[in-house]
This record gives C-alpha cells, structure tokens and sequence, in this order.
C-alpha cells in the first residue's frame, strides 16, 4: 500500500512538470483502486471494471487540463465515486447480490450453513441500502483501505468531522437494524 | 449482537478485498489506444459535437441518422407534386392571352414567357409558393387583357373636336379680373367726353362742398361751437400753466443769483479784512 502512495505522489509531482499524463503509468497505478472504489457502490465486477474504463477515458479527454489537477490521486477517486454513483441508479445493485452474497460464503461449510450464511449476508446488503444515501455513500467509501477520513471528506464533499459522525451512525444504524430483524425472525 | 457484527465485517470485507478480473488494465489500455488512434485518424470529428461520437450514445447517433432520412423523403414527397404543377402552367398563360386578338404581343404574355423558364431555373419549389405565384399570373394576365383593349379601342377611336368646356366661378372671375377695353375706359380716350366728365364732376364737387360751408346745418354748428369752446378753454390752461412755469423757473434762478451774490459778497469782505489784517504786518515789518 505504501508503495502505490508513493508512486502516486511521485507521479502527481510529475504531472505538474509534464504536459502531457502517462496513461499507461497511471492505469497501472489506480486502476486497482478505482476499481475497489467503485465495486464497493455497485457490487458487480463487470460494472466496476466499466467505471474503472470510463474514468480513464475522461483522463484521456482532458489530459491537456489535467496538469491544473492538484492530487490526481483524489481526483481519480472521486471521478469514479460520482461515475460508480451514476450508474447505480441505472442498475440496481440488488440484483447482484445474491451472487455476491453467495461469493462470501465460505465453500467447507455444509450446505444448510451456507445457506443460512448466505441469508445473512443478503440481510445485511439489504439494510446497507435501505441507510440514509449519506451514511451508505461514507460506510461504503470507508470500505476502500487506502482511503482515509480527509481524503474521504474531499470525495463526498463533506468535512472530516461530519464523515467521521456518519459513519459511526451508519455502522450503529445498520447493527441495530440487523439486530432487530434477528429477534423477529 | 455478535452475529450481527460478524456479518457486517464480513460483507465489508468482502467488498474490500473484491479483486479485479484478470488483465483489466490491459483490456483498458487498448480500449484507450483505440480511442486514441481513432481521435488521431479523424481529425475532423473535432469540429462536430462530441456527443455524436460518445460511445456510450449510439442511440443518438443512430436517431440523427434516422432524422436525416425522413427529412429526405419529406423533402422528396413535397418535390414531386411541384415538379408536375410546373408543366401546365404555360398552358394557362397561353389561354389568358388568347382573347385579346391583337397582334401586339402583351405585356402579361411576356411576363408569363419570361417567368416561365425563370420558374423552371429555379428548381423544385415548395406546392403552396407555387400555387400562389400561379394564382398572381393569372390575375396579372386578366388585368393586362382589360387595359390593353380599352388602350386599343382608343386609339382607334376617331378624332372629334373637343367640346365646349363650362367656366367655372374662378375662371370667370379670372376672366373678369384679365378683361381689357372695357367700354367706358374707351370713351375716356375721347377729350371731348373727358371734358364732360370732369365738368360734371366739379359741379358735383362744388355742390356737395359748397352747401356745407354757406349753409351749415343747426346740429352740426352746435357741436362746432361746442368743440371750438372746448379747445379754447384747453388752450387757455395750458398757457396758463406755461406761464406759472416760467414764473416758478423765474424765481428759482433769481435766488440762485441773490445766492451767488451773497457768497461772493461774504468772499469779498474776507479778503478786505485778511488784507486789513496784513497790512499793518507789513507796515511793522518795514518799520522795524
């Protein structure tokens, strides 16, 4: 992890002296990255791997502006936050996750386990969407590792106070709700 | 309370450590080479919108295309009609023409023949434009019949002498105004006429002015009287009060004069007594 920061720095400094970016360094560089960011608000590999594509494709469009961009870094990131978030609201992400859910699953278990785990899971997506769009945007950004609260603050466009309150409402919100669905099944 | 927790992290982190399909980058390198290289060979497509050549907007793309055909047909379908419209246009013009029978060629005729090719030059034009220009020939030609005919008749009218005219009230006055010899001015050319004239005229003359003075009459002596009374007193206060002026103007300047006199007198008698003063100086002065 440290290694990819490093590199992404070296390559912001970079930027500011070239004119032009290399595309291929920073595919190599984010393309991971930016797909983690938006497989974590689609949940679909093939969607997420689409975003990843689009936002290197915005790069290209731009790259003569990209010069005046001060951390290419966050930029990327948030391009693919906005891109992951306009697409969801063409696909819904419900539909992918009982197979998701399904991929968790570890494979030793019997099979009655494994269904019942899989249950699981698909409750807590379930209620993950069903949060406030603010506190599911924040849970699911804090998903990606590399990501931290200022870098998050500056994708969503919210202070590092106000990520830091949402997302423990957002942790405590769904715990509650998965536990109360627990005691009425 | 656990379970819960446990499922929660498990889905995040399954999230998190959800991996890329292999070779992602490098499906996404070519896809950017190709747009690249595409960019590269079309330079012109830089002058059109980029929205034609999105490539998630084939859609758009392809509803242009369909645009472009309907208008094509549309375009096609109104030309047709025209076209055949164009054809029995000269027919009608040659109908209009044809009553008037004169040898002269009319000026409708050479509009409509004139007009004809310049029609045809043109193209193909929209129906109604055309309906409207044939509907206006056809106007333009029935007038230009009417008034050629009325133009022949009259000049093949025979010449007749004009008639007489009846004088209007200002040309008579007019009349009366230019009109020279009149009859009495004619026998004012003769002297022995003129001589009867002028005598009759001073007899006249002396008649009227000279019963006036001799023989005033009563009202008109009374109001003479009166007037002449008037103008006396007017004159007489007036003199009056010319002579009061004078008197007044009078005694004004002989005070002045006792005035000047009184002063010069006081001057005098100071200089009499500064030299009697003076004197007895200067007798001492030479005695000494």
């Amino acid at each position: 992890m440290a290694s990819v920061e490093g590199c992404s720095l070296a390559l912001s400094s970079m930027a500011g002296a070239r004119s032009e970016i290399d595309l291929a360094a920073l595919v190599e560089t984010y393309s991971s990255l930016l797909f983690r960011v938006a497989h974590s608000a689609l949940r679909s590999r093939a969607e997420a791997e689409d975003v990843v594509q689009d936002v290197f494709v915005r790069v290209l469009e731009h790259r003569r502006s990209l010069t005046a961009v001060r951390d290419m870094r966050v930029w990327l990131v948030r391009v693919a936050w906005n891109l992951a978030i306009d697409r969801r609201r063409r696909i819904r992400p419900e539909q992918f996750d009982e197979g998701f859910a399904e991929s968790l699953v570890a494979r030793n278990l019997p099979a009655d386990e494994a269904l019942h785990e899989a249950q699981r899971l698909r409750a807590v997506l379930r209620e993950l969407e069903r949060l406030p769009r603010a506190e599911r945007n924040v849970l699911l950004l804090s998903v990606v590792e590399e990501l931290g609260t200022a870098e998050m603050a500056e994708v969503l466009g919210r202070s590092e106070s106000a990520v830091r309150a949402l997302l423990f409402r957002a942790r405590t919100r769904l715990r509650d709700r998965l536990e109360e669905g627990e005691c009425r099944g | 309370m656990k379970n819960s927790e446990e499922a929660i992290e498990k889905v995040l982190a399954g999230l998190r450590d959800t991996e890329a399909l292999a070779g992602m980058e490098g499906r996404i390198l070519n896809e950017l080479e190709e747009r690249a290289a595409a960019r590269s060979r079309s330079g012109w497509r830089g002058l059109l919108p980029v929205w034609l050549f999105a490539p998630a907007r084939p859609v758009a793309v392809g509803s242009v295309a369909c645009g472009v055909a309907l208008a094509g047909i549309f375009v096609v379908a109104l030309a047709i009609p025209a076209i055949r419209r164009l054809g029995p246009a000269p027919v009608q013009a040659r109908r209009s023409s044809a009553p008037v029978g004169s040898p002269v060629l009319g000026a409708p005729e050479a509009a409509a023949k004139s007009s004809q090719p310049a029609s045809l030059r043109f193209g193909v034009r929209s129906a109604g434009k055309i309906k409207s220009e044939e509907g206006r020939n056809a106007e333009s030609a029935a007038a230009g019949v009417d008034s050629d005919a009325v133009a022949l008749e009259e000049m093949h009218a025979a010449s007749r002498p004009a008639p007489p005219m009846p004088l209007t009230e200002q040309e008579r006055l007019l009349l009366r105004l230019v009109h020279k010899d009149d009859p009495v001015e004619l026998a004012m050319l003769d002297s022995k006429m003129r001589a009867l004239q002028d005598s009759e005229d001073k007899a006249e003359f002396q008649r009227f002015f000279g019963q006036s003075t001799k023989q005033p009459a009563p009202e008109q002596s009374s109001k003479l009287r009166h007037d002449n009374r008037r103008r006396s007193k007017l004159r007489r206060a007036n003199r009056r009060r010319n002579r009061q002026r004078q008197r007044s103007q009078e005694r004004k300047s002989q005070i002045r004069n006792s005035q000047c006199r009184s002063n010069q007198r006081s001057n005098n008698q100071r200089r009499r007594r500064s030299l009697q003063i003076n004197q007895p100086r200067s007798k001492q002065h030479q005695g000494q």
